[in-house]
């Protein structure tokens, strides 16, 4: 989503620790550990990982695909399953009903707090066996050489999940492009550096 | 110092900067950079608007051209510095267009100059065709902001604090 096609987003990072000297089988290695496994025969809420940019239906990277250059194209895939709230609630009620019937006949159990929770609990996981999950795809250009990185996505939901995921793939971190942090890497001059350190908001 | 911290304390360094677009766009486009790069800025149909950091107050937003532009120097009245900005850049004759956000130089809707290579092309190429060309623009964004903080850092930035508060008076 929104980098290698059409009108592109993205969001800046700095690659934080260095690619060991096998980077190739290396990258291979933890890619392929963190690829994305499908979970639609399952009622798992999430599901992230890496496919190809170019098919999110692929995650076999043949021939080292992912690969372009000094650079590591992936797309980032998320499958989420959310079930609506209103939907939760019909169900919920129609477990709780089917309930009370029940206990009816069985000489009347309570509808207490803890068993509506395990109704509840009950009709949400039956919603989730039956409700597909959302797909989502977001191209990540990966430049090992100047260990700088892009995704197309500027949501903070879609970031935090990617920046947990990139970790713990690749045991490296992600320092996010900010202002001050891209500002104290292209200043040179370490003069320059400690006046930026020291600058305050201007009062205009 | 951590990521929330420098979000939190440092976050006028991008408003200034994107101000400093603004004015550079007005002012002083075309502009040759540190590397003798010339870039031209062009502001775009989008800007916002919000408090400096520290002070409180309402956003402005403001959409379309020239009309519009002088509700947005009311908000620099008022001492409110840019949030995000629709802007054009021109480099090597190719043109780029691009949302950009102050707290964290976040780039949206990015629109790349045409691309050399058909439908035919293998997507590899194309690939690196258009990240080479994300790669331009977002050269000329750093380069950029090389030359506000060669403008900003020294002296405290009293020269540049005047430099902007004179054009923000002559647009009042």
């Amino acid at each position: 989503m929104g980098l290698l096609k059409g009108s592109a987003t993205l969001t800046r990072y700095q690659v934080d620790g260095a690619l060991p000297p096998d980077a190739a089988d290396f990258l291979d290695r933890r890619i392929r550990r963190g690829l994305f496994m499908d979970i639609e025969d399952t009622t798992d809420e999430l599901a992230v990982g890496w496919v190809s940019a170019g098919d999110f239906l692929d995650t076999s990277f043949a021939y080292a695909g992912y690969s372009l250059g000094p650079y590591v194209v992936l797309g980032f895939r998320v499958d989420q399953r959310k079930v609506p709230a209103a939907m939760l609630r019909k169900y919920q009620r129609l477990e709780e009903m089917k309930f009370l019937a029940m206990s009816q006949d069985q000489g009347g159990a309570r509808l207490n707090r803890a068993r509506r929770e395990q109704l509840r609990e009950r009709a949400r996981l039956g919603l989730l066996a039956r409700i597909p999950p959302t797909t989502q795809v977001y191209d990540v250009v990966w430049d090992t050489g100047r260990s700088e990185l892009w995704i197309g996505s500027a949501s903070r939901g879609v970031l935090d999940r990617f920046e947990d995921h990139f970790s713990r793939c690749f045991s490296l971190g992600l320092v996010p492009r900010l202002p001050y942090l891209l500002a104290g890497d292209i200043l040179t001059d370490e003069n320059q550096r400690e006046l930026l350190a020291a600058a305050r908001p201007l009062d205009f | 110092m951590d990521v929330l911290t420098i979000l939190n304390e440092k976050v006028f360094l991008g408003q200034e900067f994107l101000t400093w677009l603004w004015w550079l766009a007005e002012q002083e486009s075309p502009h040759r950079t540190g590397d003798d790069r010339v870039v031209e800025v062009m502001l775009g149909d989008h800007l916002v608007l919000g408090p400096a950091q520290g002070r409180e107050g309402a956003r402005i937003t403001v959409r379309g051209h020239e009309a519009s532009l002088a509700e947005a120097r009311e908000g620099l009245k008022q001492g409110k510095l840019v949030e995000s900005l629709r802007l054009g850049l021109i480099v090597d004759n190719e043109e780029f267009w691009l949302s950009l956000r102050a707290a964290d130089l976040t780039i949206s809707s990015l629109k790349l100059p045409p691309m050399q290579g058909g439908d035919d092309h293998e997507p590899g190429g194309l690939w690196l065709e258009r990240i080479a060309l994300v790669e331009m623009a977002i050269a000329a964004l750093d380069d950029l902001l090389r030359s506000f903080l060669q403008a900003r850092l020294p002296d405290d930035g009293r020269d540049f604090r005047q430099t902007l508060t004179a054009w923000m008076e002559e647009a009042r």
